[in-house]
Protein backbone atom coordinates (compact mmCIF):
# COMPACT_ATOMS: atom_id res chain seq x y z
CA UNK A 1 0.00 0.00 0.00
CA UNK A 2 1.11 3.30 -1.20
CA UNK A 3 2.05 5.58 2.05
CA UNK A 4 3.75 8.69 1.16
CA UNK A 5 3.70 10.71 -2.12
CA UNK A 6 7.58 10.13 -2.45
CA UNK A 7 6.06 6.28 -3.38
CA UNK A 8 4.21 7.78 -5.54
CA UNK A 9 6.89 9.71 -7.26
CA UNK A 10 9.03 6.91 -7.27
CA UNK A 11 6.35 4.63 -8.97
CA UNK A 12 5.70 7.31 -11.56
CA UNK A 13 9.49 7.51 -12.20
CA UNK A 14 9.75 3.48 -12.70
CA UNK A 15 7.08 3.55 -15.01
CA UNK A 16 8.80 6.60 -17.23
CA UNK A 17 12.21 5.24 -16.93
CA UNK A 18 10.47 1.56 -18.53
CA UNK A 19 8.46 3.31 -20.80
CA UNK A 20 11.42 5.25 -22.64
CA UNK A 21 13.08 1.68 -23.17
CA UNK A 22 10.43 0.06 -24.68
CA UNK A 23 9.49 0.54 -28.49
CA UNK A 24 5.79 1.22 -28.02
CA UNK A 25 3.99 0.13 -31.21
CA UNK A 26 0.37 0.31 -29.58
CA UNK A 27 -1.55 1.41 -32.81
CA UNK A 28 -3.68 3.03 -29.86
CA UNK A 29 -1.41 4.82 -27.52
CA UNK A 30 0.86 8.11 -28.62
CA UNK A 31 2.86 10.01 -26.92
CA UNK A 32 1.38 13.95 -25.92
CA UNK A 33 3.59 16.70 -25.80
CA UNK A 34 4.73 18.50 -22.32
CA UNK A 35 2.54 21.16 -23.32
CA UNK A 36 -0.44 18.77 -23.74
CA UNK A 37 0.13 16.96 -20.88
CA UNK A 38 0.75 20.56 -18.49
CA UNK A 39 -3.26 21.32 -19.18
CA UNK A 40 -4.61 18.47 -17.23
CA UNK A 41 -3.66 19.75 -14.04
CA UNK A 42 -5.70 22.89 -14.45
CA UNK A 43 -8.12 23.74 -12.33
CA UNK A 44 -11.10 22.67 -14.52
CA UNK A 45 -10.16 19.40 -13.00
CA UNK A 46 -12.18 20.26 -10.21
CA UNK A 47 -15.09 21.64 -11.75
CA UNK A 48 -18.07 20.09 -13.14
CA UNK A 49 -19.42 22.12 -16.62
CA UNK A 50 -22.84 20.03 -16.55
CA UNK A 51 -25.33 21.45 -19.43
CA UNK A 52 -28.39 20.77 -21.07
CA UNK A 53 -27.43 19.76 -25.02
CA UNK A 54 -29.30 22.69 -26.69
CA UNK A 55 -28.44 25.40 -24.08
CA UNK A 56 -24.73 25.31 -22.93
CA UNK A 57 -24.73 28.46 -21.80
CA UNK A 58 -27.21 27.62 -19.07
CA UNK A 59 -24.75 25.44 -16.82
CA UNK A 60 -26.14 23.37 -14.02
CA UNK A 61 -23.52 24.59 -11.64
CA UNK A 62 -22.40 27.94 -10.82
CA UNK A 63 -19.24 29.25 -11.42
CA UNK A 64 -18.50 28.78 -14.64
CA UNK A 65 -18.13 31.57 -16.49
CA UNK A 66 -14.40 31.49 -18.19
CA UNK A 67 -15.36 26.93 -18.55
CA UNK A 68 -18.50 27.59 -20.89
CA UNK A 69 -16.52 30.38 -22.91
CA UNK A 70 -13.65 27.54 -22.96
CA UNK A 71 -15.87 24.54 -24.22
CA UNK A 72 -17.39 26.55 -26.79
CA UNK A 73 -13.48 27.85 -28.08
CA UNK A 74 -12.43 24.11 -28.21
CA UNK A 75 -15.96 23.36 -30.16
CA UNK A 76 -14.70 25.80 -32.81
CA UNK A 77 -11.61 23.88 -33.09
CA UNK A 78 -13.00 20.80 -33.61
CA UNK A 79 -15.47 21.71 -36.07
CA UNK A 80 -12.76 23.53 -37.78
CA UNK A 81 -10.11 20.67 -37.83
CA UNK A 82 -13.13 17.96 -38.75
CA UNK A 83 -15.13 19.98 -41.22
CA UNK A 84 -17.88 19.65 -39.14
CA UNK A 85 -20.81 21.72 -38.35
CA UNK A 86 -21.48 21.01 -34.81
CA UNK A 87 -19.74 18.87 -32.22
CA UNK A 88 -20.11 17.63 -28.94
CA UNK A 89 -17.24 16.98 -26.58
CA UNK A 90 -18.97 15.33 -23.96
CA UNK A 91 -17.51 11.69 -24.24
CA UNK A 92 -14.69 10.66 -22.15
CA UNK A 93 -13.96 8.01 -24.27
CA UNK A 94 -14.30 6.92 -28.23
CA UNK A 95 -16.95 3.96 -26.73
CA UNK A 96 -18.57 6.37 -24.89
CA UNK A 97 -18.87 8.20 -27.72
CA UNK A 98 -20.52 5.13 -29.88
CA UNK A 99 -22.36 4.43 -27.29
CA UNK A 100 -23.95 7.71 -27.53
CA UNK A 101 -24.59 7.56 -31.40
CA UNK A 102 -25.85 3.73 -31.35
CA UNK A 103 -28.38 4.58 -28.54
CA UNK A 104 -29.60 8.00 -29.77
CA UNK A 105 -29.97 6.76 -33.44
CA UNK A 106 -31.33 3.53 -33.33
CA UNK A 107 -34.38 2.00 -31.79
CA UNK A 108 -35.04 -1.46 -29.99
CA UNK A 109 -34.66 -4.74 -32.87
CA UNK A 110 -32.77 -2.50 -35.40
CA UNK A 111 -30.17 -3.63 -37.11
CA UNK A 112 -26.93 -2.63 -37.38
CA UNK A 113 -23.95 -3.76 -39.86
CA UNK A 114 -20.71 -2.55 -38.62
CA UNK A 115 -17.16 -4.28 -38.14
CA UNK A 116 -16.80 -7.46 -36.59
CA UNK A 117 -14.33 -8.28 -33.76
CA UNK A 118 -12.91 -10.98 -36.05
CA UNK A 119 -11.71 -8.75 -38.41
CA UNK A 120 -9.95 -6.18 -35.71
CA UNK A 121 -13.38 -4.19 -35.38
CA UNK A 122 -14.06 -1.66 -32.69
CA UNK A 123 -16.97 -4.13 -31.17
CA UNK A 124 -18.70 -1.42 -30.24
CA UNK A 125 -22.69 -2.98 -30.84
CA UNK A 126 -21.22 -6.21 -31.17
CA UNK A 127 -20.08 -6.50 -26.98
CA UNK A 128 -23.22 -4.98 -26.65
CA UNK A 129 -24.84 -8.47 -26.92
CA UNK A 130 -22.32 -9.53 -23.78
CA UNK A 131 -25.09 -7.33 -21.18
CA UNK A 132 -28.35 -8.52 -21.05
CA UNK A 133 -30.17 -5.12 -20.94
CA UNK A 134 -28.81 -4.81 -24.78
CA UNK A 135 -28.51 -8.37 -26.07
CA UNK A 136 -31.96 -8.41 -27.61
CA UNK A 137 -32.41 -4.59 -28.60
CA UNK A 138 -29.93 -4.26 -30.62
CA UNK A 139 -28.94 -6.69 -33.43
CA UNK A 140 -25.81 -6.89 -35.30
CA UNK A 141 -24.40 -7.75 -38.59
CA UNK A 142 -20.78 -7.84 -39.82
CA UNK A 143 -19.94 -6.70 -43.21
CA UNK A 144 -16.80 -8.80 -45.27
CA UNK A 145 -13.17 -7.91 -45.70
CA UNK A 146 -11.65 -9.06 -49.06
CA UNK A 147 -7.83 -10.21 -49.48
CA UNK A 148 -6.55 -7.32 -48.97
CA UNK A 149 -7.65 -6.65 -45.93
CA UNK A 150 -9.89 -3.73 -46.92
CA UNK A 151 -14.26 -3.69 -46.77
CA UNK A 152 -15.50 -5.56 -49.57
CA UNK A 153 -17.67 -2.94 -51.28
CA UNK A 154 -19.56 -4.98 -53.30
CA UNK A 155 -20.45 -8.02 -50.97
CA UNK A 156 -20.97 -4.61 -48.13
CA UNK A 157 -23.65 -3.47 -50.86
CA UNK A 158 -25.65 -6.42 -51.49
CA UNK A 159 -25.60 -7.35 -48.02
CA UNK A 160 -27.43 -3.89 -46.68
CA UNK A 161 -30.12 -4.22 -49.95
CA UNK A 162 -30.41 -7.92 -48.57
CA UNK A 163 -31.00 -6.45 -44.91
CA UNK A 164 -31.85 -3.34 -44.77
CA UNK A 165 -29.98 -1.86 -41.71
CA UNK A 166 -30.80 1.09 -40.11
CA UNK A 167 -26.72 1.64 -39.53
CA UNK A 168 -24.03 0.85 -41.20
CA UNK A 169 -20.71 2.10 -38.84
CA UNK A 170 -17.76 2.09 -40.37
CA UNK A 171 -14.24 1.75 -38.91
CA UNK A 172 -12.27 -0.18 -36.55
CA UNK A 173 -8.92 -0.73 -34.61
CA UNK A 174 -7.17 -2.77 -37.32
CA UNK A 175 -8.37 -0.13 -40.47
CA UNK A 176 -5.45 -0.18 -43.03
CA UNK A 177 -7.34 1.51 -46.42
CA UNK A 178 -9.96 4.50 -46.11
CA UNK A 179 -13.63 2.95 -46.13
CA UNK A 180 -16.19 2.90 -49.03
CA UNK A 181 -18.36 5.72 -47.67
CA UNK A 182 -18.97 7.58 -50.80
CA UNK A 183 -19.37 4.51 -52.44
CA UNK A 184 -22.61 3.42 -49.88
CA UNK A 185 -24.15 6.70 -49.63
CA UNK A 186 -26.76 6.71 -52.22
CA UNK A 187 -27.83 3.65 -50.99
CA UNK A 188 -28.63 4.89 -47.25
CA UNK A 189 -30.02 7.64 -49.17
CA UNK A 190 -32.45 5.12 -50.79
CA UNK A 191 -33.08 2.67 -48.50
CA UNK A 192 -32.86 5.63 -45.36
CA UNK A 193 -30.24 3.78 -43.10
CA UNK A 194 -27.16 6.04 -41.36
CA UNK A 195 -23.79 5.60 -42.33
CA UNK A 196 -21.54 6.39 -38.95
CA UNK A 197 -17.79 6.36 -38.56
CA UNK A 198 -15.95 5.13 -35.93
CA UNK A 199 -13.01 7.38 -36.46
CA UNK A 200 -10.84 6.61 -33.07
CA UNK A 201 -7.69 5.24 -35.09
CA UNK A 202 -7.40 7.51 -37.87
CA UNK A 203 -8.32 10.62 -36.32
CA UNK A 204 -5.09 11.48 -36.54
CA UNK A 205 -4.87 11.36 -40.11
CA UNK A 206 -8.19 12.70 -40.90
CA UNK A 207 -7.28 15.63 -38.73
CA UNK A 208 -4.03 15.50 -41.06
CA UNK A 209 -5.67 15.35 -44.29
CA UNK A 210 -3.36 12.34 -45.22
CA UNK A 211 -6.81 10.10 -44.55
CA UNK A 212 -10.47 11.33 -46.50
CA UNK A 213 -12.38 13.00 -43.97
CA UNK A 214 -15.52 10.43 -43.44
CA UNK A 215 -18.23 13.71 -43.70
CA UNK A 216 -16.71 14.63 -47.06
CA UNK A 217 -17.52 11.45 -47.97
CA UNK A 218 -20.70 11.36 -46.96
CA UNK A 219 -21.05 10.06 -43.61
CA UNK A 220 -24.01 11.44 -41.40
CA UNK A 221 -22.07 11.46 -38.74
CA UNK A 222 -18.47 10.63 -37.24
CA UNK A 223 -17.37 9.60 -33.54
CA UNK A 224 -14.23 8.69 -31.71
CA UNK A 225 -11.47 9.40 -29.29
CA UNK A 226 -8.48 12.33 -29.11
CA UNK A 227 -5.22 9.63 -28.37
CA UNK A 228 -4.74 7.25 -30.60
CA UNK A 229 -3.36 8.59 -34.05
CA UNK A 230 -4.47 11.87 -32.88
CA UNK A 231 -1.90 12.96 -30.25
CA UNK A 232 -4.28 14.44 -27.59
CA UNK A 233 -5.28 13.58 -24.25
CA UNK A 234 -7.73 10.52 -23.73
CA UNK A 235 -11.25 11.92 -24.41
CA UNK A 236 -14.07 11.65 -27.24
CA UNK A 237 -15.82 13.79 -29.44
CA UNK A 238 -19.11 13.31 -31.79
CA UNK A 239 -19.11 15.43 -34.68
CA UNK A 240 -21.67 15.92 -37.44
CA UNK A 241 -23.31 18.27 -39.91
CA UNK A 242 -27.15 17.13 -39.18
CA UNK A 243 -28.25 19.21 -36.07
CA UNK A 244 -31.07 16.65 -35.71
CA UNK A 245 -28.86 13.68 -34.82
CA UNK A 246 -26.48 15.80 -32.59
CA UNK A 247 -29.88 16.50 -30.62
CA UNK A 248 -30.42 13.26 -29.97
CA UNK A 249 -26.91 12.06 -29.50
CA UNK A 250 -26.36 14.87 -26.70
CA UNK A 251 -29.53 14.02 -24.80
CA UNK A 252 -28.30 10.85 -24.58
CA UNK A 253 -24.90 11.49 -23.39
CA UNK A 254 -26.50 13.71 -20.75
CA UNK A 255 -27.52 12.96 -17.99
CA UNK A 256 -27.77 9.09 -18.90
CA UNK A 257 -23.97 8.48 -19.93
CA UNK A 258 -22.50 11.11 -18.90
CA UNK A 259 -22.68 14.39 -15.87
CA UNK A 260 -19.33 15.44 -15.47
CA UNK A 261 -17.21 15.06 -18.98
CA UNK A 262 -13.59 15.46 -17.35
CA UNK A 263 -13.00 19.37 -18.21
CA UNK A 264 -9.42 19.40 -17.92
CA UNK A 265 -9.11 17.29 -20.90
CA UNK A 266 -11.00 20.13 -22.81
CA UNK A 267 -7.51 22.81 -22.74
CA UNK A 268 -5.36 20.10 -23.22
CA UNK A 269 -7.20 18.75 -26.01
CA UNK A 270 -7.37 22.30 -27.96
CA UNK A 271 -3.69 22.28 -27.06
CA UNK A 272 -3.07 19.34 -29.39
CA UNK A 273 -5.32 20.67 -31.95
CA UNK A 274 -3.34 23.61 -32.36
CA UNK A 275 -0.14 21.39 -32.81
CA UNK A 276 -1.97 19.30 -35.50
CA UNK A 277 -3.08 22.82 -36.75
CA UNK A 278 0.86 23.51 -37.14
CA UNK A 279 2.33 19.93 -37.51
CA UNK A 280 -0.29 17.82 -38.45
CA UNK A 281 0.35 17.62 -42.69
CA UNK A 282 4.23 17.27 -42.08
CA UNK A 283 3.17 14.32 -38.91
CA UNK A 284 0.60 12.52 -40.97
CA UNK A 285 2.51 11.38 -44.35
CA UNK A 286 5.43 10.24 -42.23
CA UNK A 287 3.29 8.24 -39.81
CA UNK A 288 1.84 6.33 -42.84
CA UNK A 289 5.47 6.31 -44.74
CA UNK A 290 6.73 4.43 -41.43
CA UNK A 291 4.24 2.33 -41.84
CA UNK A 292 4.92 1.18 -45.25
CA UNK A 293 8.27 1.14 -44.77
CA UNK A 294 8.23 -1.23 -41.67
CA UNK A 295 5.49 -3.55 -43.61
CA UNK A 296 7.84 -3.74 -46.25
CA UNK A 297 10.93 -4.28 -44.18
CA UNK A 298 9.03 -7.46 -42.18
CA UNK A 299 8.10 -8.61 -45.55
CA UNK A 300 11.62 -8.94 -46.88
CA UNK A 301 12.48 -10.86 -43.47
CA UNK A 302 9.85 -13.27 -44.17
CA UNK A 303 6.60 -11.97 -42.03
CA UNK A 304 3.19 -12.25 -44.03
CA UNK A 305 1.89 -8.95 -43.95
CA UNK A 306 -1.55 -8.66 -44.56
CA UNK A 307 -2.49 -6.22 -47.74
CA UNK A 308 0.26 -6.85 -49.81
CA UNK A 309 -1.89 -6.14 -52.92
CA UNK A 310 -2.46 -2.51 -52.13
CA UNK A 311 0.99 -1.65 -50.41
CA UNK A 312 0.29 -2.57 -47.36
CA UNK A 313 -1.45 0.17 -45.20
CA UNK A 314 -2.53 3.68 -45.79
CA UNK A 315 -3.16 4.60 -42.53
CA UNK A 316 -0.68 4.56 -38.92
CA UNK A 317 -0.83 0.28 -38.34
CA UNK A 318 0.22 -2.67 -40.30
CA UNK A 319 -1.02 -6.33 -39.53
CA UNK A 320 1.00 -9.51 -39.20
CA UNK A 321 -0.08 -12.78 -39.91
CA UNK A 322 2.84 -14.86 -37.76
CA UNK A 323 1.11 -18.11 -37.97
CA UNK A 324 3.93 -19.59 -39.67
CA UNK A 325 6.18 -19.08 -36.39
CA UNK A 326 4.01 -19.40 -33.20
CA UNK A 327 0.93 -21.02 -32.74
CA UNK A 328 0.19 -18.43 -29.46
CA UNK A 329 -0.78 -14.63 -29.54
CA UNK A 330 2.53 -13.05 -29.54
CA UNK A 331 2.17 -9.68 -27.49
CA UNK A 332 3.10 -10.98 -23.99
CA UNK A 333 5.96 -12.77 -25.73
CA UNK A 334 7.09 -9.64 -26.76
CA UNK A 335 6.54 -7.59 -23.87
CA UNK A 336 9.37 -9.70 -22.49
CA UNK A 337 12.06 -8.21 -25.02
CA UNK A 338 10.22 -4.72 -24.71
CA UNK A 339 8.65 -4.73 -27.66
CA UNK A 340 4.90 -3.67 -27.30
CA UNK A 341 1.50 -3.69 -29.72
CA UNK A 342 -1.34 -5.58 -29.48
CA UNK A 343 -2.55 -9.19 -30.37
CA UNK A 344 -5.13 -10.43 -32.50
CA UNK A 345 -8.19 -11.62 -30.29
CA UNK A 346 -10.31 -13.08 -33.27
CA UNK A 347 -9.06 -16.22 -32.69
CA UNK A 348 -7.90 -16.50 -36.43
CA UNK A 349 -3.84 -17.28 -36.44
CA UNK A 350 -2.32 -15.53 -34.70
CA UNK A 351 -1.96 -11.57 -35.99
CA UNK A 352 -0.06 -9.14 -34.24
CA UNK A 353 -0.45 -4.98 -34.63
CA UNK A 354 1.54 -2.96 -34.99
CA UNK A 355 1.54 0.89 -34.85
CA UNK A 356 3.91 3.87 -35.96
CA UNK A 357 2.57 6.85 -33.96
CA UNK A 358 4.36 6.92 -31.29
CA UNK A 359 7.61 6.19 -32.61
CA UNK A 360 7.09 8.72 -35.44
CA UNK A 361 6.69 10.98 -32.69
CA UNK A 362 9.85 10.20 -31.08
CA UNK A 363 11.60 10.51 -34.11
CA UNK A 364 11.76 7.18 -35.79
CA UNK A 365 11.75 7.60 -39.91
CA UNK A 366 12.28 4.91 -42.46
CA UNK A 367 15.34 3.83 -41.89
CA UNK A 368 14.75 3.36 -38.03
CA UNK A 369 11.77 0.73 -39.55
CA UNK A 370 14.69 -1.49 -40.90
CA UNK A 371 15.85 -1.83 -37.56
CA UNK A 372 12.61 -2.59 -35.87
CA UNK A 373 11.72 -5.47 -37.85
CA UNK A 374 14.97 -7.19 -37.31
CA UNK A 375 14.12 -7.29 -34.01
CA UNK A 376 10.96 -8.98 -34.88
CA UNK A 377 12.84 -11.06 -37.17
CA UNK A 378 15.36 -11.74 -34.35
CA UNK A 379 12.50 -12.93 -31.80
CA UNK A 380 9.78 -15.12 -33.77
CA UNK A 381 11.66 -16.27 -36.97
CA UNK A 382 15.59 -16.55 -35.88
CA UNK A 383 13.90 -17.66 -31.95
CA UNK A 384 16.55 -15.53 -30.36
CA UNK A 385 17.33 -15.46 -26.72
CA UNK A 386 14.76 -12.99 -25.58
CA UNK A 387 16.88 -11.59 -22.86
CA UNK A 388 20.03 -10.68 -25.52
CA UNK A 389 17.31 -9.18 -27.77
CA UNK A 390 15.55 -6.78 -24.81
CA UNK A 391 18.80 -5.21 -24.29
CA UNK A 392 19.43 -4.41 -28.08
CA UNK A 393 15.58 -3.16 -27.90
CA UNK A 394 16.52 -1.14 -24.76
CA UNK A 395 19.40 0.35 -25.34
CA UNK A 396 17.84 0.83 -29.28
CA UNK A 397 14.66 2.64 -27.85
CA UNK A 398 16.66 4.95 -25.61
CA UNK A 399 17.91 6.89 -28.55
CA UNK A 400 14.08 8.03 -29.35
CA UNK A 401 13.04 10.10 -25.96
CA UNK A 402 12.61 13.31 -27.94
CA UNK A 403 9.58 14.38 -29.06
CA UNK A 404 8.79 16.13 -33.10
CA UNK A 405 5.68 17.50 -34.20
CA UNK A 406 4.45 19.43 -31.39
CA UNK A 407 5.32 22.38 -29.20
CA UNK B 1 -16.89 -35.22 -29.45
CA UNK B 2 -15.45 -33.13 -31.99
CA UNK B 3 -15.59 -29.84 -32.46
CA UNK B 4 -13.59 -26.98 -34.15
CA UNK B 5 -12.60 -24.30 -31.93
CA UNK B 6 -10.73 -21.18 -33.30
CA UNK B 7 -9.71 -23.38 -36.33
CA UNK B 8 -8.42 -25.83 -34.00
CA UNK B 9 -10.16 -29.16 -33.76
CA UNK B 10 -10.57 -30.89 -30.70
CA UNK B 11 -12.05 -33.70 -29.22
CA UNK B 12 -14.29 -32.26 -25.70
CA UNK B 13 -16.42 -34.58 -23.65
CA UNK B 14 -20.34 -35.31 -24.55
CA UNK B 15 -22.58 -32.62 -22.76
CA UNK B 16 -20.07 -30.22 -21.93
CA UNK B 17 -21.53 -26.67 -22.11
CA UNK B 18 -20.47 -23.56 -23.08
CA UNK B 19 -18.86 -21.96 -19.86
CA UNK B 20 -17.04 -25.41 -18.72
CA UNK B 21 -15.91 -25.05 -22.04
CA UNK B 22 -14.15 -21.36 -21.54
CA UNK B 23 -13.07 -22.27 -18.22
CA UNK B 24 -11.26 -25.63 -19.59
CA UNK B 25 -9.57 -23.00 -22.22
CA UNK B 26 -8.92 -20.54 -19.16
CA UNK B 27 -11.31 -17.74 -20.64
CA UNK B 28 -13.36 -15.20 -18.85
CA UNK B 29 -16.51 -15.27 -19.59
CA UNK B 30 -16.08 -11.92 -21.23
CA UNK B 31 -15.69 -13.24 -24.27
CA UNK B 32 -17.84 -13.06 -27.96
CA UNK B 33 -18.27 -16.41 -28.52
CA UNK B 34 -19.93 -17.18 -32.51
CA UNK B 35 -21.09 -21.11 -32.77
CA UNK B 36 -21.70 -22.04 -36.44
CA UNK B 37 -20.78 -18.26 -37.51
CA UNK B 38 -23.93 -16.63 -34.94
CA UNK B 39 -22.63 -14.62 -32.33
CA UNK B 40 -24.52 -15.65 -28.96
CA UNK B 41 -26.34 -13.53 -26.88
CA UNK B 42 -25.63 -13.25 -23.15
CA UNK B 43 -28.43 -14.74 -22.01
CA UNK B 44 -27.46 -17.94 -24.13
CA UNK B 45 -24.14 -18.32 -23.36
CA UNK B 46 -24.99 -19.69 -19.70
CA UNK B 47 -27.40 -22.57 -21.32
CA UNK B 48 -25.66 -23.87 -24.30
CA UNK B 49 -24.75 -27.19 -24.68
CA UNK B 50 -22.26 -27.58 -27.32
CA UNK B 51 -22.72 -30.06 -30.18
CA UNK B 52 -20.91 -32.56 -31.73
CA UNK B 53 -18.93 -30.72 -34.81
CA UNK B 54 -19.83 -27.63 -33.54
CA UNK B 55 -17.67 -24.48 -35.03
CA UNK B 56 -16.61 -22.29 -32.35
CA UNK B 57 -15.26 -19.17 -32.25
CA UNK B 58 -14.36 -16.90 -29.36
CA UNK B 59 -12.71 -13.81 -29.46
CA UNK B 60 -11.59 -11.71 -26.61
CA UNK B 61 -12.56 -8.22 -26.45
CA UNK B 62 -9.79 -5.56 -26.81
CA UNK B 63 -10.97 -2.77 -25.16
CA UNK B 64 -9.52 0.89 -25.18
CA UNK B 65 -12.14 3.60 -26.81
Amino acid sequence: MLRTTQEIDNMLKKHDSYRNGCLNLIASENFASEKVRSYLTSDFGNRYGCYSTMDPAEREYTGNKFIHQFEMEAHELVKEIFKAKYTDLRPIGGHMAGMSVVLALLEPGDLVIEVSLSDWGHGLVGPMCQVRQFDETINVEYMAFDENRAVDTEKLIEQAKRLKPKMIIFGGSGTLFPEPVRELRALADELGFHIAYVASHVTGLIASGIFPNPLEEGADIMFGSTHKSFPGPQGGFVVSNDKKLMIKVGNTLAPSLVTSHHLNRLPALAASILEMKEFGDEYGKQVVRNSKSLAKALAKRGFKVLGEGKDYTESHLLLVDIGEYVDFAPAKFLEKANILCSDDFSGNSPEVRIGTPESTRRGMKEENMEDIAEFFKRLIIDKEDVETVKKDVESYARQFTGLDYSY
Amino acid sequence: MKVTCNNKTMEIEEKITLPELLEMLNYRKTVAVFINGKQLLSSQLDGYRINEGDQIKIIRILGGG
